[in-house]
């Protein structure tokens, strides 16, 4: 049940209307049973497997609450592995084990989302930075809550519990913002990133019948659009769907595309994991405390785990590993501060990583590499109209980097709110793709 | 609540955009030429210059690619014997009795503005085919433009397949969506499709009905029907022939009775209680017809039984179907088209007169 869907429309206005009509006592487990619902309607039998994580951490944390001494850090062990077992058979077996065993492993979609999540909460408790959860329903929510389940935000204990307990009927702006996070995200998916993946995808699926520079730029470009309006429409969403039910979200994104270093990048794209990174990662592993030389090699590590999680190949690892040192090499140099006339530059930086994201080998993606610096010319992918759709993203993300558009639209007159979410209708109109269904990229991982 | 109205205002603003530029007319000049809602717009505006042109009083013919009958030499035929009635033309290639209904409502909205309007058929039989036109989704590309925010829910809901009925709600609702790849298309190279779209609307009035058919035949084709072999002449598409005459019998499932029922009702119910004449007439069936299939129904039979409609001569045309009247397996060519606008026209006098 894809969010962009009519199935997923009518799904959102039951739950909705259940949630409003039911008395405010029953609300949780109403969401909960849509959340399964939601989940199931996947595949009902990766809904024992979440129920199976939700148990264990719920009973982690229990006892890594109520124990002392080495128990303590036993329960904590056991979560961990217990959590870091189910990821690695199901997103890692074949690549550890180098494809030796013919067995079919599908992947329970979110799965590397929902994992990280329930980490967090464990260690959390550990770190008594989070009261153990009490209710087994309520731990099961806050993991499978449906607007975040399969693609995150990954949110922390904290953010979901302050919502939850107690519940308060959410405000007249956090609808408005709600409604208008719904919109803006379908547009953003529908219009902009499923035009912008039939041009990458034309290119990065047959990449010998595009040799040229202008091409790889181009098919890059798209790939580099695509996935940030595909992402962060789903999330932008997924926060709208929250708001409407009153929870509050991180934001994931901020504009990434602007950064003026990749450190900075790193603080604007998919925030709620590169935070995960930096609090359950980088930070035990010494962080930038023990020294230049060790901060360099936690940056990379931290990276390059980052990259592994996304997917078990070794694409993922050399984008990881490429950010990873960057992010060294801006911290040797000195370059992390950001600055507005390097956008450019990290932006062209950004996209030789994304090469290693998108392409589907190895091979292909140092194809794609070289052909960005050498070849015959080529031709360029974009169709006037999709140059126009790039040029009205920037102008929009210029306006809101310079103005916060979104702040004064949502809380600005009800005729200006209006004729917003009137444009965005109108561009859904106009250059929605419903030829073909497109999955969220991040409905892989 | 506030949120709801302000979305609310928003969707009301979207709706009242999207109306100006697609409802109002704005729009219909500027579409693809050549595509279905397109050719279907010159279409409507050549029969209403007719209408406004014109002083004698005017018979409409409809119907597909195959009622084509050379407009000029036929009115030209009814002026020299004085037929008290001029042919203007109101079909679109591809188009079936579900389009003629929404044709009709736009040249027609009175009811009364035609002496007749002539239906052509190739049988007053409902022989079903492997096309199930009850769920035929090319009509709603056709209709994109035309249809209201009235034919809600009805339209949608003469699609038997939820994903077209799904297009039809969204082509009666969303104009813009409806006409999304003609307007990218457009957005390709706005100043050739301006430059086009102009060109052809200032040739199509006269230039089509002036237009003379192919004069190329399939002059010695021949099917041995117990063997089903087939001499195919040189220069002639094989494939084009095997599709048209050689393809197999449907099981006949009354589907196509069913279909003309529908929409036949919905146009006739217009007509009521107007002066206008319905008259059906077969066309030419081919350059070889095709052994007869046993029908399960014959719709049209059962309303001009009822003296709603008037049938014209059955077998009128029969000594048009040959090979040296046709220019492949379903259309006349120039001779062929221009004997059977005069032996329409002579036919229509005949029905008109005697009514």
């Amino acid at each position: 049940m894809l969010f962009n869907t009519l199935a997923f429309f009518w799904f959102m206005l039951a739950t909705l209307a259940g949630f409003y009509l039911l008395p405010l006592s029953l609300r949780r487990y109403w969401l909960l049973a849509a959340s399964y619902y939601f989940y199931a309607s996947w595949n009902l039998k990766f809904l024992t497997l979440l129920i199976g994580v939700t148990l264990v951490d719920y009973l982690a944390g229990l006892i890594v609450d109520s124990r002392q001494g080495p128990s303590r850090k036993l329960a904590l062990i056991v979560s961990l592995a217990v959590n870091l077992s189910v990821l690695v058979f199901f997103k890692y077996f074949h690549f550890l084990t180098a494809h030796r065993f013919n067995i079919e492993i599908i992947l329970p979609i979110g799965i590397s989302f929902h994992i990280f999540q329930s980490m967090s909460y464990v260690i959390d408790v550990y770190r008594r930075q989070q009261a153990p959860v009490r209710n087994p329903l309520d731990y099961a929510l806050f993991l499978a809550f449906f607007p975040q389940l399969v693609a995150g935000p990954i949110v922390r204990a904290r953010q979901f519990f302050v919502d939850l307990n107690p519940w308060t009927r959410p405000s007249t702006e956090d609808l408005t913002r709600g409604i208008f996070l719904l919109v803006l995200g379908l547009t953003k998916k529908m219009a902009f990133a499923d035009n912008f993946a039939k041009i990458s995808d034309g290119y990065f699926n047959n990449l010998a019948a595009h040799p040229g520079i202008l091409d790889a730029w181009t098919g890059t470009f798209a790939f580099a659009l695509q996935i940030f309006f595909d992402f962060s429409g789903y999330t932008d969403m997924a926060i709208g769907m929250a708001k409407l039910l009153g929870f509050h979200f991180p934001l994931n994104f901020k504009r990434p595309y602007l950064s003026g270093s990749i450190t900075e990048f790193w603080r604007r794209w998919h925030i709620s994991l590169s935070s995960w990174l930096r609090d359950y990662l980088y930070i035990p592993l010494g962080g930038n405390r023990k020294g230049p030389l060790r901060t360099y090699i936690n940056l990379i590590l931290t990276m390059l785990l980052g990259g592994l999680w996304h997917g078990a190949s070794f694409n993922f690892i050399l984008w990881g590993a490429w950010h990873g040192l960057l992010l060294a090499i801006e911290r040797l140099f000195g370059l992390d501060k950001p600055q507005w006339w390097c956008a450019p530059i990290t932006f062209v930086l950004v996209l030789h990583g994304w090469v290693f994201f998108r392409a589907a080998t190895l091979d292909g993606a140092f194809f794609v590499i070289e052909h960005l610096w050498r070849g015959p010319l080529g031709t360029l992918l974009f169709n006037p109209w999709q140059w126009a759709l790039a040029a009205l993203a920037t102008l929009v993300a210029l306006l809101e980097e310079r103005f916060t558009l979104e702040d004064r639209l949502v809380i600005g007159s009800a005729l200006v709110f209006a004729l917003a979410i009137a444009m965005m209708l109108l561009v859904l109109e106009i250059f929605a793709v419903t030829d073909v269904e497109i999955p969220f990229v991040y409905f892989q991982f | 609540m506030r949120g709801i109205f302000k979305l609310l205002l928003g969707v009301a603003i979207f709706l009242a955009a999207d109306a100006a530029a697609f409802r109002s007319g704005w729009y219909a000049p500027y579409l693809e030429p050549n595509s279905s809602a397109g050719m279907l717009q010159l279409t409507l505006s050549r029969a209403r210059k007719h209408q406004s042109e014109w002083t004698e009083p005017l018979v409409l013919t409809l119907g597909d690619s195959r009622m084509n009958y050379s407009s000029k030499l036929a009115n030209e035929h009814a002026a020299k014997n004085k037929y008290p009635f001029r042919l203007s033309h109101g079909g679109v290639a591809g188009t079936n009795p579900r389009v003629w209904h929404y044709i009709l409502r736009e040249l027609d909205p009175t009811a009364r503005r035609y002496k007749a309007i002539v239906f052509p058929v190739d049988s007053f039989d409902d022989e079903d085919t492997f096309i199930d036109y009850n769920d035929y989704p090319i009509d709603i590309n056709y209709l994109s433009l035309l249809l209201r925010w009235s034919d809600i829910p009805a339209y949608p809901q003469s699609y038997a397949t939820p994903k077209y009925a799904l297009e039809a709600w969204k082509a009666s609702l969303f104009k813009g969506a409806a006409l999304q790849q003609d307007i990218l298309a457009l957005f390709l190279n706005p100043a050739k499709r301006l430059e086009e779209a102009r060109t052809t609307r200032d040739w199509w009035p006269n230039g089509s009905y002036d237009y003379l058919e192919e004069e190329r035949s399939v002059a010695g084709l021949a099917i041995d029907w117990t063997t089903r072999a087939v001499t195919i002449p040189p220069g002639v598409d094989r494939q084009v022939i095997e599709t048209v005459l050689l393809r197999p019998n449907a099981p006949q499932t009354g589907r196509y009775g069913q279909y003309r029922r529908r929409w036949f009702n919905e146009l006739f119910a217009r007509y009521q209680n107007s002066p206008t004449k319905l008259i059906f007439v077969m066309l030419p069936r081919g350059p070889i017809v095709r052994p007869p299939v046993q029908t399960v129904s014959s719709v049209i039979r059962d309303f001009a039984k009822q003296g709603r409609i008037t049938l014209g001569d059955e077998h009128r045309f029969e000594s048009l179907e040959k090979p040296e009247l046709f220019r492949d397996g379903l259309h006349m060519n120039r001779a062929g088209s221009t004997l059977y606008g005069e032996m329409l026209t002579d036919d229509l006098q005949r029905i008109l007169g005697a009514i």
